[in-house]
């Protein structure tokens, strides 16, 4: 076999992955190559660093909390306790938003007109005079102190 | 509750001991014996928890990531084909269960030089050819310099050095064709010669 074809092989060779026959070239190679026993050595030992890992030791423990999880997962999940009979959320928000507009519609429906001394003097309108504006409503008279004969 | 598929009953009675053992205790399950699931979580464990934490280098991920395995197995366990070895099925989930978790996680490692000089003597005495004693941190260590080293490259090399697949049982694992464990085995051992070159070549003085 070729150098290079042997350095293919190394590493079936190095994981017992070649026939027996393979296997003994190589071996034979490897006795006369130190270049390819180099090679060989640099990941025996890489791959050995590796396998000296210990497995983590068996745990009863963890094999218990295993089944108590698979075992958890398999119960009925419990129904939601519920308090009683209950209306829908939507209902109450719109009850609430109804009776706000009732009560708008009633304040309007009562307005009074509001008429003081500051809302006739500082009026926009210069004719609209506080004469004019006790004419068109007596209450105003009173409130500027005129009688309705002088109206 | 899982169910037993078709024609799995003849493959499994056609293999030999553990084969049998698991087709055993997974018939019992699928039966509605749930507790004897834990005969099949004392067997895999060490091996599942294992690859978890090397993958994973952090303890108490790797036993949740474990966790979360076996109860995947457990639900998938009719899926089960008996196509090939339990261990091989339970070591898929474990591989596609631990690259999910590293994408979630995206988490930032110490760079390969800031390791070097924290734990330089340590894993030179790793690779020494004939270590005295294995030291109690070594699978902590060995998880460090895994994580240097991308997914793949991990995945197959803990498959092949550390649990020691045949080159037929990790193509089932990994869902590849043994063509491509024979390459990605190649590449993976050159980055690992590659990573710690110096420290291997420190020996050969």
């Amino acid at each position: 076999m070729e150098h290079q074809e042997i350095r293919e092989r190394l590493l079936a060779f190095r994981d017992m992955e070649l026939p027996e026959g393979e296997r003994r070239d190589i071996a034979f190679h490897l006795e006369t190559c130190a270049e390819c026993r180099g090679v060989f050595s640099r990941w025996e030992r890489a791959g050995s660093a590796l396998r000296r890992t210990p497995l983590p030791a068996a745990s009863e423990e963890f094999v218990s909390r295993v089944l108590g999880r698979i075992e958890a997962m398999e119960e009925p999940a419990e129904e939601p306790v519920t308090a009683g009979w209950q209306l829908p959320r939507w209902i109450v928000m719109g009850l609430g938003y109804a009776f706000g507009v009732f009560l708008m519609f009633i304040a309007i429906a009562n307005r009074q007109p509001v008429l003081n001394a500051d809302s006739v003097l500082l009026s926009e309108m210069p004719q609209h005079t506080q004469w004019a504006a006790a004419y068109e409503n007596p209450d105003a008279g009173q409130m500027f102190g005129m009688s309705k004969e002088e109206v | 509750m899982p169910q037993l598929p078709d024609g799995a009953a003849a493959f499994f009675m056609s293999g030999t001991g553990e084969k049998i053992k698991d087709f055993e205790v997974i018939l019992k399950v699928l039966s509605g014996n749930r507790d004897a699931y834990a005969d099949i979580v004392r067997r895999y464990q060490e091996r599942v928890r294992g690859y978890c934490l090397s993958m994973l280098a952090d303890e108490a991920l790797a036993d949740d990531a474990a966790q979360e395995v076996f109860i995947k197995a457990y639900q998938s366990l009719g899926l089960f084909k008996g196509n090939s070895l339990f261990s091989t099925w339970i070591y898929r989930i474990t591989s596609n269960h631990c690259v999910d978790v590293l994408r979630k996680l995206k988490r930032k490692t110490v760079s390969w030089e800031a390791l070097l000089e924290k734990e330089g003597e340590k894993i030179e005495a790793l690779v020494a050819v004939a270590p005295e004693k294995i030291d109690p941190g070594t699978p902590e260590l060995i998880a460090k310099i895994l994580s240097h080293l991308s997914e793949k490259t991990r995945e197959i090399l803990i498959l092949r050095e550390m649990h020691g697949l045949s080159y037929q049982e990790i193509a089932e694992s990994l869902g590849c064709s043994l063509d491509a464990v024979k390459s990605r085995l190649k590449r993976a051992r050159e980055e690992l010669e590659m990573k710690m070159r110096h420290l291997l070549e420190l020996k050969d003085v």
